[in-house]
């Protein structure tokens, strides 16, 4: 495969899975939002966290003043210099989608395409009313669970698939012990039990968390979110499915110039492996610091080991 | 509903003395059964189906390029089985022809040695590249893929209006018209048998593949690749449709690398070997190295392997020496020359303006005539006599007098209509015809080809850049049917 569509393929992977877990995390911020004063500190600090996993708070904070609802949803959704809107988390699907046309089925094409359409003839736009808000959010979040439907049913299991779902995965994991990580930091103003819960949720794991296990220790949930093998959200199942893609790419075996990255995700695991509960709070912070700094720097050795070389695009 | 116009001053394809011919009256029948509300609907179903799709091109304008789909209009050219293999032959013949010039003119230069025509047309041409004399090709086949434009004349006769023997675009459009036209309109097929367009890409495959490069060996699978611009190019989704038809890699420049004079892909796992390059960029782009330094689409060293025989490069480069608008009006002797055949279909009668009697009479006839920048496509750089100003005319006037080569002048040619459906309703537009011919080792014509159409009323240009449609073309399967 080529080296520049692996890059698209796997861009198109994360692109999807970012635009699905932004979506569904505004959404869930909306909900909890409306029960919640604008004067409460824990209001403001709870925005403060969306804006950074969901984007980049520095560059918020340098371009908008305050924290008005509709400013923040602006950005979060339709301001297109921040590369990790929805709308330019859509633009990046579609252009893509389309680098990669010959490689995909065209109903996987033409469900993002729809979605980008509909979007530019009638943009979300303010006033962001919660209900118009919230439909086109779900709108985002059912196009990307329709993609992979399409993926999953429609393609085949070769090269094209499996970079896409490398690039799903790290991103997960990634979103993942980011979310965590925020959490963690603001676990003073939040709560800890507040923050536990709020983990969960924008983690998209709440449900399965309960069923499973009713208390919500920290540690508890923290091994849950960071190691638990069956927990699909988790950073330990992402990183697994990471390995097991490559070792299928490389027919089972660890050639030399795969062996940066094999060492690289072996790091990951390691660290994953280690338990929650035998840690205070301070080493618990830094060993979650740890493997999202192991994850941010597993998409570039990646993409140095296959080549992956991202497309100009040529106006 | 569609009521039958006055076609008594142009030819038109449905319609004679306000009655629809044999061969459209099964269309006409069922045409009748539709509620303006159901002619509407599916309209609008058939062209959001285009965009839902992506099946855009590009018009490039000052504020970068804008996505537009073609318009589908539903009212299909139908032609004739006897009809279409008077045309086959004759597109045949053409291209026949068109290839042997090429071979000559980068050779043995016959044709200019017996005067038949001027070298200076050759020679001064800025797409005859001399950089490429002596090549030895695959299949000594300069013209994998032609697109020739057919118009008919008031009186029905098929002429050529022009050879596009570069990058054709627009086949992608024949397969999404027939495919939209099945889906939102089946109701038409009925009582009709027509050629399938269903095998034809396995054929354009199978003569893609057979341009072997002289320098591989018989027992090594061939390697091709389709060479884009990338996404931004007004036909990417044509080339889309084509790698994938075809089945092969859709690359950009910067996939490709030249070492030790032969092509490599970058692929994840390493290097591999490209032995066909389909190139869908125009040739000074292909090779920053021989032709424009600033091309960022093309490969350095790419042009010396094509030389050395390591690669094939489809359609051969140099061929814009053979389509431009005054060369075109020597094909007929090209035809005579190298075939000792009279053309099956005539040229649009053509003056060419560095000949002193012949360009004073079209300045001074310039209301009348068309005239048109032999280098440039699309409808740009053109003037409809009939429907210009006077301001316009003296511009054309000015820029003939600057540099007559650069232009030619037809008859303004009282190109055929045909009924189209916008905006609720039934109206006359002009059309032509473009032809694929696909060239292997043997030459294959796909049936029927792109029905251009000239949406806006009274407009003759029907490229879509300038607003033009598309329409499915039809051939019919039997002699005799319904004709």
């Amino acid at each position: 495969m080529l080296s520049r569509v692996a890059d698209s393929l796997y861009w198109l992977g994360r692109y999807s899975e970012r635009a699905y877990t932004n979506a569904y995390i505004i959404n869930v911020q909306i909900d909890q939002m409306l029960e919640l004063s604008r004067t409460e500190k824990q209001y403001e600090q709870q925005w403060h966290t969306i804006l950074s996993i969901c984007g980049y708070i520095e560059s918020y904070e340098s371009r908008y003043e305050g924290y008005p609802i509709s400013q923040m949803l602006n950005y979060l959704i339709s301001d297109l210099q921040n590369y990790n809107s929805i709308d330019s988390l859509l633009t990046g699907i579609r252009n893509n989608a389309k680098n990669t046309r010959d490689c995909i089925p065209n109903a996987l094409f033409e469900e993002w395409n729809s979605l980008y359409l509909a979007n530019n003839e009638s943009p979300l736009q303010a006033p962001y009313t919660v209900l118009a808000t919230t439909e086109y959010l779900v709108k985002v979040r059912k196009t990307s669970l329709t993609a992979t439907g399409i993926i999953d049913s429609l393609m085949s299991r070769d090269e094209s698939f499996l970079f896409m779902k490398i690039g799903k995965w790290l991103e997960r994991s990634e979103k993942t012990a980011l979310i965590i990580l925020n959490l963690m930091e603001n676990e003073e103003i939040l709560k800890q039990d507040f923050a536990v819960t709020l983990a969960l949720q924008l983690t998209n794991t709440l449900d399965e968390y309960t069923r499973r296990s009713r208390m919500r220790d920290a540690e508890k949930v923290l091994n849950f979110l960071v190691g638990d093998k069956n927990c699909s959200r988790s950073v330990g199942y992402g990183i697994g499915k990471i390995k097991n893609t490559i070792f299928e790419i490389e027919n089972h075996e660890v050639p030399l110039y795969a062996q940066q990255l094999f060492e690289a995700i072996e790091a990951i695991e390691v660290l994953i492996q280690q338990n929650a509960s035998d840690m205070t709070k301070q080493e618990r912070k830094q060993w979650v610091i740890q493997i999202h700094n192991q994850c941010i720097k597993l998409g570039p050795i990646f993409s140095e080991t296959y080549y992956l070389t991202e497309p100009i695009l040529v106006k | 509903m569609f009521k039958a116009y006055d076609s008594a001053t142009f030819f038109d394809e449905m319609l004679k003395d306000d009655l629809p011919k044999k061969h459209y009256i099964p269309f006409y029948e069922q045409l009748q059964k539709f509620s303006n509300e159901q002619l509407q609907n599916k309209h609008m179903e058939a062209q959001s189906s285009f965009l839902r799709q992506g099946i855009t091109f590009t018009v490039y304008g000052a504020q970068g390029g804008i996505e537009r789909t073609m318009p589908f209009d539903f009212v299909p050219i139908i032609i004739p089985g006897e009809t279409w293999s008077e045309i086959e032959l004759g597109i045949k013949q053409r291209v026949k022809a068109l290839n042997y010039f090429l071979q000559d003119v980068y050779n043995e230069r016959n044709i200019l040695n017996a005067g038949i025509i001027p070298a200076h047309l050759v020679d001064e041409n800025p797409y005859y590249y001399k950089q490429v004399i002596g090549i030895n090709l695959a299949l000594e086949n300069h013209i994998f893929m032609a697109g020739i434009d057919l118009i008919r004349d008031e009186c029905g006769k098929y002429r050529v209006l022009e050879d596009n023997l570069r990058n054709p675009s627009g086949l992608s459009y024949v397969f999404q018209n027939r495919l939209v036209m099945r889906k939102t309109y089946p109701e038409f097929f009925s009582d009709y048998a027509i050629l399938s367009l269903e095998e034809q890409m396995e054929a354009m495959e199978k003569a893609l593949l057979s341009h072997r490069p002289p320098n591989l060996a018989t027992d090594e699978e061939v390697n091709a690749v389709l060479l884009t611009a990338g996404v931004y190019n007004s036909a990417y989704y044509d080339h889309v449709f084509l790698a994938k038809e075809m089945n092969i890699p859709l690359v950009e420049g910067r996939d490709l690398i030249v070492q030790d004079n032969s092509v490599y892909l970058k692929t994840i796992h390493g290097l591999k070997r490209v032995d066909i390059i389909y190139r869908r960029i125009d040739d000074e782009f292909l090779d920053p190295e021989v032709f424009r330094e600033d091309s960022m689409l093309g490969v350095p060293g790419m042009v010396q392997a094509y030389k050395e025989g390591n690669v094939a490069i489809l359609n051969a480069v140099g061929n814009g020496v053979a389509d431009d608008k005054a060369m075109y009006a020597y094909v007929p002797d090209m035809i005579r020359f190298y075939l000792n055949e009279e053309p099956i279909i005539d040229n649009v009668e053509t003056y060419l303006l560095n000949d002193e009697q012949q360009r004073n009479w079209v300045l001074k006839n310039l209301d009348k005539l068309v005239v048109k920048n032999v280098g440039a496509s699309g409808g740009y750089d053109m003037l409809i006599g009939p429907h210009s100003t006077q301001e316009l005319r003296d511009i054309f006037h000015k820029k003939i007098l600057e540099a007559p080569h650069q232009y030619i002048a037809q008859p303004t040619i009282k190109l055929s209509r045909a009924p189209a459906y916008q905006d609720g309703r039934f109206y006359p537009c002009h059309i032509d015809l473009r032809i694929y011919a696909i060239q292997g080792e043997q030459m294959h014509i796909v049936p029927g080809g792109l029905s251009r159409v000239a949406l806006k009323e009274g407009s003759l240009v029907v490229n879509s850049s300038q607003g033009g449609g598309g329409k499915d073309t039809w051939v019919l399967k039997e002699d005799g049917q319904h004709a």
